[in-house]
């Protein structure tokens, strides 16, 4: 059972028509590889995935576990999303944007059940993400690589890692080390059936399970 | 409601760190009603009439302004687009901005204007009419200012469309606000015109999520 059925997308932005007709299925246990020039599109179909805009026409179909999603907000209870801009807030600490982003993550459950956990998912995430130094640093005095890894973080926030990851070049501005941090936890992720990685990014990622499109 | 003080607690704590940004506003306003007497040349009497109809303009040109990027900032960062992924009805998003932007600008102005009337020496009882409109009055300009501040999202000249679309929805608010700041409580009733202010602090408070929901939602159409 696919994840994604993908029928005539097309998408125009601003009078520019970036892509016409796209159709595919996307399957579990995968890292599909969306590349493409600058400008062709490829934030454009990441975002049209992932429920962050409409395209100009076509349809997606979404399955999990062979169920079909129907209704926006139960399809975006799977879904996480990396985007070009790293999404934390220069003027608060790197603990402060992880914990504003763990509450988002448990919204619906009970403040005192979300203390108990909170400090070990913290912990763990900077231990994986080597944060330990960087934790009481307030986010605009860090590099743009720190950065990075601070928002790469939010992927394993919360009580569930979620089924599918939409990353927008979420290698950019890392080093050699945390890119092969991040080639592990994308290998990690798609070795799960019920799991899906969805990417934009120039560099060639050494991954068994995975499919490119070309834009 | 965890999710909505969530976003206001850490709005609040931004607005805190950057303290420039968000204590120029209030200095603005108190430093333009301490330059009065310097405009009024002295003269009590006009001054005193003009008073509270000053206060409640700088009011309006200081949410006017806190307002223009309200949503502009979490946009351009990325951090709209994973509360918004996280699952959080825009409707909350809208309420907690527009609650954020009352908590830092307007609550040290509903504060700060009586104790400013008091340099001028007016009756106590206006002083407390004052203190009461604004509470009542600004989070209706407040939730107005947000609304439109939703609907202009991702345009460059957002504040000139800001102000001209927003401005009719103002003017009753300054009608009445000032009309209310005005008023006498005759024996412990409140006056028709704050009666006015409350019905429409609640038709605002009713109708604006929805509203400035389905704003925020045509970014992800």
């Amino acid at each position: 059972m696919s994840f994604f059925e993908i029928k005539n997308i097309s998408c125009i932005r601003g009078n520019k028509l970036l892509f016409k007709n796209l159709n595919f299925k996307v399957f579990g246990r995968k890292l599909l590889l969306i590349k493409g020039a600058n400008g062709s599109g490829k934030t454009s179909l990441l975002k049209i995935l992932c429920g962050l805009l409409k395209p100009t026409s076509g349809s997606i179909k979404f399955n999990l576990n062979g169920k079909k999603i129907k209704s926006k907000e139960e399809y975006l209870i799977h879904v996480d999303y990396i985007g070009h801009e790293n999404a934390i807030k220069g003027a608060l600490t790197v603990k402060e944007n992880l914990i504003f982003y763990y509450k988002l993550r448990w919204k619906d459950k009970d403040p005192r059940s979300i203390k108990s956990d909170l400090k070990q998912n913290i912990q763990f995430v900077t231990e994986h993400f080597n944060l330990q130094n960087l934790l009481d640093i307030k986010v605009e005095n860090l590099s743009s690589g720190e950065k990075r890894r601070v928002s790469l973080s939010k992927l394993y926030l919360g009580p569930v890692i979620k089924s599918i990851w939409f990353l927008d070049e979420p290698t950019n501005n890392l080093d050699k080390k945390n890119s092969g941090i991040f080639l592990k936890m994308l290998k990690d992720h798609t070795a799960y059936h019920d799991r899906l990685t969805i990417m934009t990014s120039h560099d060639d990622i050494k991954i068994k399970n995975k499919t490119t499109i070309t834009l | 409601m965890s999710n909505l003080v969530n976003l206001i607690i850490s709005d609040i704590k931004i607005s805190l760190r950057k303290k420039n940004e968000s204590i120029i506003s209030i200095l603005f306003f108190i430093f333009s009603i301490l330059i009065l007497p310097l405009i009024f040349q002295g003269d009590q009497n006009i001054l005193k009439e003009f008073l509270i109809g000053i206060i409640w303009f700088l009011t309006l040109l200081t949410i006017i302004f806190s307002v223009e990027k309200l949503f502009e900032n979490d946009y351009e960062d990325g951090v709209l687009d994973q509360i918004y992924i996280s699952g959080i009805p825009l409707e909350t998003i809208f309420l907690s901005k527009s609650l954020s932007i009352w908590i830092i600008t307007c609550l040290p102005i509903i504060i700060l204007s009586p104790l400013l009337l008091l340099l001028f020496n007016l009756q106590t009882e206006k002083l407390v009419n004052v203190f009461m409109s604004l509470l009542i009055g600004t989070p209706i300009l407040c939730l107005i200012g947000a609304i439109t501040s939703a609907l202009v999202l991702g345009f460059n000249k957002g504040s000139s469309i800001i102000s001209l679309i927003t401005l009719p929805l103002y003017i009753p608010v300054l009608i009445f606000g000032i009309e209310a700041s005005n008023s006498e409580i005759i024996f412990n009733q409140i006056s028709q015109e704050f009666k006015i202010l409350i019905g429409y602090l609640l038709i605002v408070i009713a109708v604006s999520p929805w509203i400035g929901g389905l704003a925020l939602k045509l970014k992800y159409r």
